[in-house]
């Protein structure tokens, strides 16, 4: 269906078909979102090589692994509190889909004519929701894991029993390794297949916040959050006070963490 | 045919009474030396993350059978004790021989280097974590990975 513009500003918006070049774009991820995303990406590498090169690092204690660990676990904390308060696309309530979406919009996308969406689509919500949801599973038994030369251990540890942090450690280092570093792999090549394949450019979308102009399934344009710095960085000390202070409330001890 | 079926069972007879011939003396010595080390560190382990208070005497007496034991590993992994007797040395020892020794070699070092630097409990939580540091570094490539 075509509709012809109104006005000079406005540019012919034809649905279902990929964007041409020179149509003009609309904003759909937020600044404070992108950074939380290609953060979170540097953070979790850097926990992972952390504590892969540790040896190699000088870092028996792995410091740098725990200090990283915390801030990605203030960062996700972050992440849940903006899905409230940021903008429209950020939004948990606009973008979790039930599963009756999920279908229809699988369906769409195997016919290769998917709805097209703003924000995250139902499978692409699907799988943030999984993968912070194992993230923020990680850094939590990261709280409660012993270090495997007895060296040192999460601020939590001894609020469990000598079982419960041997069940710990091992879930965390399992739980990376063989699922979320997988759903990772399958992440990236997903958005790879959207940008190359369906002509969806989601990659350049996460760094610029812009999509081409389309009639998106969910809202033209996103709606941004007023103030947003000044909300993200109020946010973000919110988020610090509820896992520091948190942790120090219910009787953590940080164990050989100095930076210097 | 029937010679054939002969030569299979010597063969299958031969591979299994191979096992068991294998070296479980030597094992069962590598295995005591390295939970003996494992069992010394355990008192270290708690001073680090302050469970209990630094005791010298404790990470010395610690230290001595690191040294002690650490020595007599490498000699420990002859070719016929890559199986059997329960053992978790992962075959990669013996394709690594070279890095297996000189880990061993650099762990009585830093355990000896420790000895004169464990006087007092801050030099103890700087020092200490250079000579357990060793055994995880080990095991990572050599042992096998507990479940």
């Amino acid at each position: 269906m075509q509709e012809t513009s109104q006005s000079p500003r406005k540019t012919s918006v034809v649905a279902g078909a990929g964007p041409r070049q020179g149509d003009r774009t609309v904003a759909a991820w937020d600044l404070p979102t992108r950074a939380f995303h290609w953060l979170l990406v540097a953070l979790v590498a850097a926990a992972w090589a952390s504590f892969e090169f540790s040896e190699a690092l000088g870092d028996a204690v792995l410091k740098w692994h725990r200090w990283i660990g915390l801030m990605i676990l203030t960062l996700l904390i972050w992440r849940l509190l903006w899905g409230f308060f940021g903008a429209s696309t950020s939004r948990f309530a606009n973008f979790v889909a039930g599963p009756v979406t999920l279908i229809n919009y699988a369906t769409s996308l195997a016919r290769g004519g998917e709805i097209k969406y703003l924000g995250h689509n139902p499978l692409g919500s699907l799988m943030v929701v999984t993968l912070l949801g194992l993230l923020l599973t990680q850094a939590t038994l990261g709280l409660f894991t012993v270090e495997h030369n007895d060296l040192t251990a999460g601020p939590l540890y001894l609020l469990l029993s000598e079982a419960g942090r041997k069940t710990a450690t091992q879930w965390h280092r399992f739980l990376f390794e063989s699922v979320t570093l997988w759903l990772i792999a399958f992440h990236i090549m997903a958005n790879a297949f959207y940008a190359l394949v369906r002509r969806e450019p989601l990659i350049k979308a996460m760094i610029t916040g812009r999509k081409p102009a389309c009639r998106y399934k969910d809202g033209d344009e996103a709606v941004m959050a007023r103030r947003p710095l000044l909300r993200a960085g109020l946010l973000l000390m919110i988020a610090a006070v509820i896992v520091f202070g948190g942790i120090w409330a219910v009787g953590g001890r940080f164990l050989s963490m100095r930076p210097w | 045919m029937l010679r054939t079926l002969m030569a299979s069972i010597v063969l299958v007879l031969a591979t299994a009474t191979g096992a068991w011939t294998q070296n479980v003396d030597v094992i069962k010595q590598r295995q005591d030396l390295l939970e003996q080390m494992g069992k010394a560190a355990k008192g270290p382990g708690q001073m680090m993350k302050q469970e209990i208070p630094f005791d010298e005497p404790t990470v010395q007496a610690a230290l001595d059978t690191v040294i002690a034991n650490a020595a007599k590993l490498p000699g420990l992994f002859p070719e016929d004790s890559k199986t059997g007797g329960e053992t978790e040395a992962l075959p990669a020892i013996w394709e690594n021989k070279a890095d297996v020794t000189s880990r061993y070699e650099k762990l009585v070092a830093d355990a000896k280097a420790a000895k004169v630097a464990v006087s007092d409990e801050f030099e103890f939580m700087e020092t200490w974590p250079k000579v357990a540091g060793n055994c995880g570094g080990c095991h990572k490539k050599y042992r096998v990975e507990k479940k």
